[in-house]
């Protein structure tokens, strides 16, 4: 029996310490928009001092062309690339953020976090896909379980919920499907290299706009939009009434948040929040500034105060600006940033 | 649930230890009997009910037949079992498959026909274990076996889990009497099985789930592919194939293994097989052995004539080709196989072999095999005969229509995988792990998990061979 024992520790190492080595050596499983993103910015890490992250959002929001034009005119010149990729977590803004550590950028001065949706779990379906796999290190498992189980959801969501955290912990512990994309590069069914430097871009921002060429992202979205402007307006009234939503921030969420900020603090660069237009409001970023856990937030999700991102002329759906609305937002973020700045808000 | 998923893991866990957790053989036997019938209902529990039907249709027949003392009273309850067993394999597999094949005759001769809808499921490895319950009746009947008295045996054979929904096909002689023998663990080889396992899973997880990525697209579209792209996805299902059905008969021998319960050998490395009777040899060996014994040799074998001979082996795998699935393809696919078999028999016969070096012929032979296994397996893939034809002339003549293809980079991969299958057939590997002393192997065993589970498709795709 204590042989059995035995042999079974060694086996047990003998995975531990294997599977050490392979995470180090592979690549991790990112979304290949966020690695072709990441591809580029390791050839160009001298060349940028501010970077945007969040999901679509972000990369469909922010056009680093017009916030660079913006500060240079304002006198705080600035370089920027958009990391923003669709359906990005702050999980994934934060795996995406140690991995540009890894790169040893020398210049970041002002990283932009809009950290949307805050929650930890989007569903069982979400889970296995590598980028979901890719996050669920021990620590941020811990983190997610415990809002989970601090979430107000009956027992057999939550179970399941936790179930499904823990398998992803367990998969990357394994190493599961770390080498998808050696395989599918060494069978030639890589992800579409064209497709995915259209990704970054027209001008190699990383900035993507929605304008109406581009009838091929969320097509589905933008014509329920396009139909039901009515439903959109009912939205927003929800929204207007949920303005003062006095629930305290969540302490995992507020954990996160701090992780995030202290990751961009250890690159040496300052982290600004900001939270984007749309339907839905982000309790968590929003409560955690209201405690004074997050120092830096600006702020573009009240209509009542920029109601032309609200407008329809300006959103290409209930969720994402047009090109045109996107323009006009970086152009509120960047004269915001410089005010900021030149008060003193921004500095390191 | 897949011998690749973590449930099966944790199931596979808990039956493994609770089995040798129990001391008595009968409580051992009840304790897989129902992980069996678990395994099983994790896909449909209510399939459960034809098994046991099989079950005790069998166990009745088997013991009525060999205490009738008239031989028309022996055949009779042989032709109850016969019935039993093919008609439930013609009700779930085959109905909607004659239904289809007359109404197209009927449409062919000029008569109107509609076509019903059955909506029949095929129950899980029903090939499988109605081959096994038939094997059983059939060995009582002929005098070489003796049936069991025991319906646990006789429901443990026919429900075994690791090998009931895609094989290895085992015969009764040969697992019943292990079943009378209550084993120790020590006496198991557990190095042997824990290899075995990992090979089994580095050929389905690694190797065939990420072909798929070449497979699916090519026959999805084959009209749009070069010639290249049309060798590049036959070579890719023959591998696809091979070590999606070869590395599930691994993990089901291996899992049985380590519940103490030897099975057969089912794969051989066939794709190195020299001529085609070989590769019959090598290739699902518990079904051809089956289709041999009986199939050919009740029909007359080679005991007759050059053609009596000819018409046996066409009629073995063109029904071979049928057990696989209910579609003309998988009998276009056993015809050629038969017609492959028929033609060597005839270059056998010749003076011809002795004629060509040894060398040559084993060069030749081995990839000549090899091209037409290939060839074969286009109709057992493609949706459609003509589809099927187009791909033929693509793999056969280099002349396609299309212009897409893979690029040369699974064609490296392939090469690599030959390797790796030549490499195999030596062992060397397999034994200098069996070499290593204990901790070496438990660190070497331990360590080249994350390795395979890196390459992991984390989209586990079925076994191919559930649907058969």
């Amino acid at each position: 029996m204590i042989l059995r024992a035995f042999l079974l520790s060694v086996s047990v190492a003998g995975f531990v310490v294997s599977s050490g080595l392979v995470r180090s050596a592979l690549p991790g499983a990112g979304t290949p928009l966020t690695e072709t993103k990441l591809a580029y910015f390791a050839e160009h890490a001298d060349e940028y001092d501010t970077l945007f992250f969040g999901s679509s959002r972000a990369y469909r929001g922010v056009s680093p062309e017009v916030f660079d034009g913006i500060t240079a005119a304002e006198g705080v010149p600035c370089r920027s690339f958009n990391f923003g990729a669709p359906a990005a977590r702050a999980t994934d803004v934060y795996n995406t953020l140690c991995k540009i550590e890894r790169l040893h950028p020398p210049g970041l001065r002002f990283v932009f976090v809009d950290p949307e949706r805050l929650q930890f779990l989007t569903g069982p379906d979400d889970m296995l896909q590598g980028p979901v796999i890719d996050w669920h290190d021990a620590g941020t498992t811990w983190l997610a379980i415990a809002y989970v189980l601090a979430a107000d959801r009956d027992a057999a969501h939550t179970a399941r919920d936790v179930g499904e955290h823990l398998r992803a912990f367990l998969y990357r512990t394994a190493c599961i499907g770390l080498a998808q994309e050696v395989t599918r590069s060494a069978l030639g069914r890589g992800a579409d290299t064209s497709e995915l430097e259209a990704g970054l871009g027209p001008r190699f921002d990383g900035w993507r706009p929605l304008n109406s060429v581009e009838a091929d992202v969320r097509e589905g979205n933008r014509e329920r939009f396009a139909k039901n402007h009515r439903q959109y307006a009912q939205r927003l009234e929800k929204l207007a009434a949920d303005r003062d939503d006095p629930r305290p921030v969540s302490p995992q969420a507020l954990a996160f948040l701090t992780r995030i900020a202290r990751k961009v603090e250890d690159l040496g660069a300052v982290p600004i929040f900001y939270a984007q237009p749309g339907v839905k409001r982000q309790h968590d970023l929003i409560a955690a500034a209201r405690e004074g856990a997050v120092r830096n937030l600006l702020r573009y999700d009240r209509q009542d105060e920029h109601p032309e991102l609200f407008a329809i002329a300006n959103r290409w759906d209930a969720y994402h600006l047009s090109e045109q609305g996107a323009r006009r937002m970086t152009e509120m973020l960047a004269r915001d940033f410089v005010a900021g700045y030149k008060a003193g808000r921004f500095q390191p | 649930m897949i011998f690749t998923e973590f449930r099966f893991l944790g199931f596979f866990l808990v039956a493994f230890l609770v089995h040798w957790g129990l001391r008595g053989l009968t409580a051992r036997k009840i304790w897989l009997l129902i992980c069996s019938y678990v395994f099983y209902a994790a896909w449909d529990w209510r399939f459960l009910f034809l098994i046991l039907a099989s079950t005790l249709v069998d166990f009745v027949a088997g013991m009525r037949i060999h205490d009738a003392a008239e031989a028309s009273r022996k055949r009779r309850w042989l032709q109850v079992s016969l019935v039993a067993n093919l008609g439930l394999l013609g009700v779930f597999k085959y109905l909607g498959f004659f239904i289809d094949s007359g109404v197209d005759l009927l449409h062919f001769m000029g008569f109107e026909a509609s076509r019903p809808v059955l909506g029949i499921v095929l129950p899980v490895g029903i090939s499988f274990y109605t081959f096994q319950t038939m094997s059983y009746s059939l060995d009582v009947y002929f005098g070489r076996l003796k049936p069991t008295r025991s319906l646990l045996d006789l429901a443990l054979f026919v429900g075994f889990f690791p090998q009931l929904v895609a094989g290895p096909i085992v015969r009764a002689s040969l697992f019943l009497p292990l079943l009378k023998e209550n084993r120790r663990f020590s006496t198991i080889p557990v190095r042997y099985c824990l290899v075995l396992f990992f090979v089994g899973f580095v050929k389905k997880a690694c190797i065939s789930d990420n072909v798929v990525a070449v497979v699916d697209p090519f026959f999805r579209d084959p009209g749009h592919f070069s010639a290249l792209g049309a060798w590049t996805g036959v070579l890719m299902y023959a591998v696809q194939i091979y070590c999606d059905f070869s590395g599930y008969s691994d993990m089901a021998i291996a899992c049985a293994g380590l519940l103490g319960y030897t099975l057969p050998l089912n794969f051989n490395f066939p794709y190195l097989a020299a001529d085609i009777r070989e590769f019959w040899r090598r290739w699902h060996i518990s079904l051809s052995t089956w289709l041999r014994d009986y199939l050919y040799i009740p029909l007359g074998g080679s005991r007759g004539s050059k053609w009596f001979t000819y018409r046996n082996l066409m009629l073995t795998m063109l029904l071979g080709g049928l057990w696989h699935g209910a579609g003309w393809n998988f009998v276009i696919w056993g015809g050629l196989h038969g017609l492959a078999l028929v033609v060597h028999r005839e270059w056998e016969r010749s003076r011809l072999p002795a004629l060509v070096p040894a060398p040559v012929r084993f060069v030749v032979g081995t990839v000549g095999t090899f091209w037409w296994v290939c060839l074969a397996w286009i109709f057992f893939r493609s949706a459609t005969f003509s589809e099927a034809l187009g791909i033929c002339r693509s793999f056969a003549l280099f002349d396609s229509p299309g212009a897409r293809s893979f690029g040369m980079g699974p064609m490296y991969v392939f090469a690599g995988l030959v390797a790796a299958h030549v490499l195999g057939a030596t062992h060397m590997a397999g034994r200098s792990m069996e070499k290593l002393p204990g901790w070496a192997f438990a660190a070497v065993y331990g360590a080249l998990w994350p390795i395979a589970l890196a390459f992991m498709n984390g989209a586990v795709q079925p076994f191919i061979y559930f649907q058969f």
